[in-house]
């Protein structure tokens, strides 16, 4: 600090005006009240400053950087920054490079100006450099990163560590803003793993560890790598968690690596002295191997310990992994349940919310009472959002799986009653709902909570400050189970008088409505009662005691009638138009009931029929699971949009001005007769061709057609609803419902768990499904690492102009000398590199369909499994290509060829061109050809299934190009491409000619170039690989090399001195490794050939066989 | 939200999509946003790692340090982490980083005293 002073006094003798930073803080702070003018006052003398010399700026820059921490924009002053980020002395540099840090953002435009200081700072003394790249981390934009990133990856050579280190963290932000970037450069960040010096690899676990967040897959690979980390390095616990956290990503997706983690992971929760490892730990094992029970047990164990813990943060913790485990395991967290029900008196709101979540996995039929019981004590305790969250778990608890652990409704009845006298709620409308859905599903439990209800209704505390969404929802249940179950009731005039307390009338409108509705059912019920008849829909052969039945006397009808004479004209006047209309429907049925009454009729029945219908809960989807009828097309216009326009138009035409006034109503009433709309019809078309406006105008055919139809809209084929679609009774099923109960139960109570769905309605979810297709994946999560590098996948570099003018010279005279060549090879005619292919499977190929399958199954198991392959060299493959004859009859002549489109870019896409010749005298018309690869081998990548050819004149030819992608490469070798070519020859009957185009393993084999290091270490790795031989005779060690290269692509790894020896290494397009050992023996060369797939290892001796046998 | 938390609880926070992470060293507070799937603890080690650099930095820290040398903080801050992730481990490593630095800055300025 003194230091700093001095140096500060030394500055404002030279600058009298100006404030130091130590000023600026202390002027803050003493104006507390006025701050914000006093940092406008600032700000402007920072203006001034900024014009001054650099060490002027420098300080108006430091001051900015504090003003702009407390939340001021500092934005205008970029400019100034990056002045100062290009300072030549360190101090100004270091400032610059915090204010930048600090104020920039994605908006910042002059942050391109500091691409190349930055790039320049990058290479000079370590200390910019560490300035440089800790400010790139924190602005880096999208520009920056691209620009960046090639500077950056040269950088990842270097040999400081310190930087070294930077870089490799910088590179996480460069690949999250400009996510191509991350193929080039994931080989070397890779190799950083490998890094003698831990701090590194410990960064590089750090990026790989967030990237595999991302996307998992692509990093499954390093998995052996990582896992040698893991075991082997002591010391740091820092990367420890990272390397576990990594793993917890990779695990779900092979099964295998759980495997080797359980002893690992079961070693560092035993012995770990770090809480936050052993966490980690725990939750990996949550993620990944779950299925492992005495881990889980250990887990659960360790858990335990930690929310017994004293400190807070690790009890929290402990709720939290305990319920992600309750989510896979419901049934082995329960057994802690005292301990979760002690946590719910922490005096910590978020422990409390944490063992809150626990409950749902914990409540069971015996428990039940005495949870929900807990939670009631706590809801008067607790406040806000807290309680809130009390409520709903009491309701979710109890509704878990449709009440199927209540078995008493009437318990719970009174449970919702009291979780109704909470005021402050918002969530009147659940219990509300949850009070009707329990009524509606359990029977015996009306009468109960009928009896219930009306109390409710009675309870002024309800409706005292009514609000939309408030407690006063409630009623709106209240009201409706008391009115449609006042059967059992069988206290009208208490009802009535409950529906109609003035006070009501300050409840929302729509709870009025209800009352409304709900007084007329009432009164009907008591006219029917007191008539002597039993009300349809009630069920009195359950509980409800004959003795609340009686009837009701005549005396209680009149008496109701007062007090809705007396009541109902406050609600004819309400404000509410729905409630008024409703007050004033009762008011007139009761005055026509009274008079109907004075006349000696009784209308009771009447009334009574207006509400006998049963109730059901009907599913929440039955709407859209509707099935469509039958011939009901959805999206077809009902009325032709076309035709309606044109009508339209007619009329603004002629009938406007003409027609209209000279004809009288009637006329223009009348139905006109078909010949007239035939002849108007026809008027309107001709008047459209002549109408350059009109853009209907297809061709006579259409118009025709719609001659034909009709003006009328008669033709719109409407299928019939089939009737029972009406709602289904479903009581039926009580009988077996009511003998799964435990006899322990003293009421036999039967809940309707079931929903209504209309008939033929699906079974699937389908919509369900939808929506999670739907979900977002970024850029960087898309990128696929296991495919090789592409050329055309290198990162952006500054080049100068001339260097990339000559580059694009070079690359057209590419082009045009592939233009060339590809246009010379005549069908036919073979050039030396083109092999012809004698193929025998193009007959066998169905035989060995069952084998296939077989081979699908293992590689899928095996894949994954290998080793991380070692930064490979994409030799420059050649151009496999197949030209052959194909197909020939007495019109057609086919021929083709087949060729792997870029070896280096999409090594897995195939290209066939077919060229299709008519030899014949006849033209052919209609020519089709289908092109079908067997299921599960090729996909066509563009293009469709038929090829509508047309027409092919006779002599000529037609070339049809399909690209293919390989799904399958085993099956794919194993099975040709089926075609099928059908043409109508202009005096002929029709032809079709069915051929197969075969594509055989090589197509599918890439070269790699291998250390014998690596070469070992894959077959070290893989375990057992199913190993096949084949024996050729005059084969030299040198024709061996070449055809193999040439022919399969095979790459030598090492030759034994004597040369009798060699090994060759390559592997398929989907990553199955190939390895392959040729021992001359006397002139017989012996191929032992193991690769990761057992077909693979077949097909590929064979394919060696053909190839040496045909070549000599 | 931090501030109004009593003492004694624990000191995690959910907030939108993120946690809040937060510790208290007398009046000074810490706090650390993160993503959901992070593990809490490292994060309270992170910090504490972080406190204790500050703390042998300023010798004793407290708050009136941190204000008058805030952007000595963010130098340290950027030492410990960079792009949201901990980048140097050691506390030896990051104060002679630090020391070196500062004392690069110095030298320009004391040619220009001496000017």
């Amino acid at each position: 600090m003194e230091r700093k002073n001095k140096f500060h006094v030394g500055d404002t003798s030279n600058y009298m005006f100006e404030r130091t930073l130590a000023d600026l803080v202390r002027g803050i702070r003493n104006h507390k009240k006025n701050e914000e003018k006093f940092i406008n006052q600032c700000i402007q003398e920072i203006k001034m400053e900024l014009k001054g010399d650099i060490s002027k700026k420098t300080l108006a820059v430091q001051k900015l950087t504090y003003i702009s921490m407390l939340g001021y924009d500092i934005s205008w002053a970029a400019f100034n920054i990056v002045e100062v980020m290009s300072a030549t002395k360190f101090s100004s540099k270091r400032v610059g490079y915090l204010a930048a840090s600090q104020s920039f953002n994605e908006g910042t435009e002059v942050i391109t100006l500091a691409t190349n200081q930055i790039r320049k700072d990058f290479l000079s003394n370590q200390y910019e450099a560490y300035l440089a790249l800790n400010c790139l981390s924190n602005i880096c934009t999208p520009d920056l990163a691209r620009d960046l990133a090639n500077d950056l990856v040269s950088l990842l050579s270097t040999q400081k560590t310190h930087i070294l280190k930077r870089t490799i963290t910088v590179m996480y932000k460069i690949f999250l803003r400009y996510p191509d970037s991350l193929r080039p450069a994931f080989p070397k960040l890779k190799e950083k793993l490998e890094d003698p010096e831990p701090s590194v690899v410990s960064c590089a676990v750090n990026v790989i560890c967030e990237l595999a967040r991302k996307n998992p897959k692509n990093y499954l690979t390093l998995a052996p790598v990582l896992f040698k980390i893991l075991t082997n390095s002591t010391t740091n616990y820092w990367m420890f968690i990272k390397i576990v956290k990594l793993f917890g990503a990779l695990t779900p997706l092979e099964p295998r690596l759980a495997k080797k983690l359980v002893d690992p992971l079961t070693n560092i929760i035993n012995t770990s002295s770090s809480m936050s490892l052993l966490f980690e730990c725990i939750q990996t094992c949550i993620i990944g191997i779950s299925d492992n029970i005495p881990l889980m047990k250990l887990c659960i164990s360790k858990l335990r310990t930690l929310i017994e813990h004293h400190d807070q943060n690790l009890k929290y913790l402990g709720l939290l992994a305990l319920s992600n485990i309750m989510k896979i395991h419901p049934k082995a967290v329960s057994e802690h349940r005292e301990l979760v029900l002690n946590c719910l008196d922490d005096e910590d709101i978020s422990i409390r919310t944490r063992a809150l979540d626990l409950l749902t996995g914990m409540v069971n039929k015996k428990n039940i009472h005495e949870i929900v019981l807990k939670l009631l004590q706590h809801i008067d305790l607790a406040e806000g959002a807290y309680k809130e969250k009390i409520l709903e778990k009491i309701i979710e608890l109890c509704s878990l799986g449709t009440y199927q652990y209540i078995t008493d409704f009437e318990w719970y009845i009174n449970v919702l009653t009291r979780l109704s006298e909470i005021h402050e709620t918002v969530h009147g409308k659940l219990i509300a709902s949850q009070l009707l859905d329990v009524v509606i599903r359990v029977k015996v439990v009306r009468a109960y909570s009928a009896r219930a209800m009306i109390n409710l209704l009675k309870n002024p505390k309800l409706m005292s400050n009514p609000k939309e969404n408030g407690i006063c929802e409630v009623l709106y249940a209240a009201a409706w189970i008391v009115g449609e179950f006042s059967g059992y009731l069988n206290q009208p005039l208490q009802s009535l008088e409950a529906f109609l307390q003035p006070r009501v009338s300050i409840l929302p409108a729509h709870i009025q409505s209800v009352y409304m509705q709900n007084i007329l059912k009432v009164f009907a019920h008591a006219c029917a009662s007191a008539n002597g008849e039993q009300p349809e829909n009630l069920d009195l052969d359950e509980q409800t005691s004959p003795v609340e039945l009686e009837q009701i006397s005549t005396e209680t009808i009149d008496e109701c009638l007062t007090v809705l004479k007396d009541r109902l004209p406050l609600f004819t006047q309400s404000i509410h138009i729905d409630v008024q209309e409703r007050a004033c429907l009762v008011n007139e049925i009761i005055k026509f009931y009274s008079t109907s009454k004075d006349q000696g009729t009784n209308i009771a029945s009447e009334l009574v029929g207006l509400f006998t219908e049963a109730l059901n809960p009907v599913a929440p989807k039955a709407q859209k699971k509707v099935p469509v009828p039958e011939g009901l097309d959805l999206d077809a216009w009902i009325n032709d949009p076309k035709l309606q326009e044109l009508e339209e138009s007619d009329e603004s035409d002629s009938e406007i001005f003409g027609k209209y006034n000279e004809e009288s109503d009637e006329e223009h009433t009348r139905q006109p007769t078909k010949e007239e709309l035939a002849r108007q019809k026809e008027e309107r078309l001709k008047k459209q061709a002549n109408n350059p406006y009109m853009l209907g105008n297809r061709g006579k055919q259409q118009q025709q057609q719609h001659l034909d139809l009709g003006d009328e809209p008669t033709h719109i084929p409407v299928a019939k609803l089939p009737e029972n679609m009406g709602p289904v009774i479903v009581g039926g099923r009580f009988d077996s419902l009511e003998k799964k109960k435990p006899s322990k139960l003293k009421k036999n109570i039967a809940i309707d768990t079931t929903t209504e769905m209309p008939e033929g309605a699906k079974e699937s979810d389908s919509e369900d499904e939808r929506r999670s297709k739907n979900t977002k994946s970024d850029a960087l999560s898309a990128i696929n690492l296991d495919e090789p590098l592409g050329a055309n996948e290198v990162l952006y570099s500054n080049r100068h102009r001339t260097d990339i003018i000559r580059d694009r010279e070079a690359a057209e005279r590419a082009k045009a000398a592939a233009a060339s060549r590809k246009s010379s090879p005549k069908v036919g005619q073979q050039s030396p590199n083109y092999t012809e292919l004698a193929s025998p499977e193009i007959t066998g190929a169905g035989k060995t369909k069952k084998s296939s399958k077989k081979g699908e199954q293992s590689s899928s198991s095996k894949k994954s499994t290998a080793a991380a392959p070692a930064p490979v060299v994409v030799k420059k493959p050649l151009v496999f290509v197949a030209v052959s004859n194909l197909a020939e009859n007495e019109f057609f002549n086919v021929t083709y060829d087949l060729r792997v489109v870029d070896a280096t870019a999409t090594p897995d896409q195939l290209k066939l061109t077919m060229k299709i010749q008519n030899k014949s005298d006849e033209d052919l018309s209609d020519v089709k050809l289908s092109v079908k690869p067997a299921e599960n081998t090729l996909s066509l990548v563009g293009g469709e299934e038929v090829h509508d050819i047309g027409i092919i004149e006779s002599g000529s030819s037609t070339t049809i190009t399909q690209l293919f992608k390989s799904e399958n490469i085993l099956a794919a070798a194993q099975n040709p491409i089926q075609f099928s070519l059908s043409a109508t020859p202009s005096s002929s009957p029709d032809v079709t000619v069915g051929f197969e185009v075969a594509t055989p393993i090589n197509f599918f084999i890439v070269g790699h170039r291998l250390t014998k290091d690596k070469f070992a270490d894959i077959l070290q790795n893989s375990g057992q690989m199913p190993l096949s031989s084949v024996k050729v005779a005059g084969v030299t060690s040198q024709s061996c090399i070449d055809g193999l290269r040439e022919r399969l692509q095979f790459e030598v790894v090492q030759i034994h001195p004597s040369g009798s020896t060699i090994s060759f290494y390559a592997k398929t397009v989907q990553q199955h490794h190939i390895a392959m050992l040729c021992k001359d023996r006397d002139g017989v060369a012996c191929f032992d050939v193991k690769s990761s797939d057992a077909t693979l290892s077949q097909l590929i001796t064979k394919e060696i066989k053909s190839q040496f046998t045909v070549s000599n | 939200m931090v501030l109004s938390r009593p003492p004694k609880l624990c000191n995690f926070l959910e907030w939108k999509e993120y946690k809040i992470i937060f510790k208290r060293y007398a009046s000074l507070f810490f706090v650390v946003c993160v993503d959901r799937s992070d593990n809490e603890l490292i994060v309270l080690e992170i910090i504490h790692h972080f406190v204790e650099i500050l703390d042998r930095y300023f010798g004793n820290v407290c708050e009136l340090d941190l204000i008058f040398n805030f952007h000595k903080a963010y130098y340290i801050l950027d030492e410990l982490i960079m792009a949201g992730e901990l980048q140097e481990t050691s506390k030896k490593t990051v104060l002679r980083i630090m020391a070196q630095q500062d004392a690069q800055q110095e030298n320009p300025s004391e040619h220009k005293v001496d000017l």
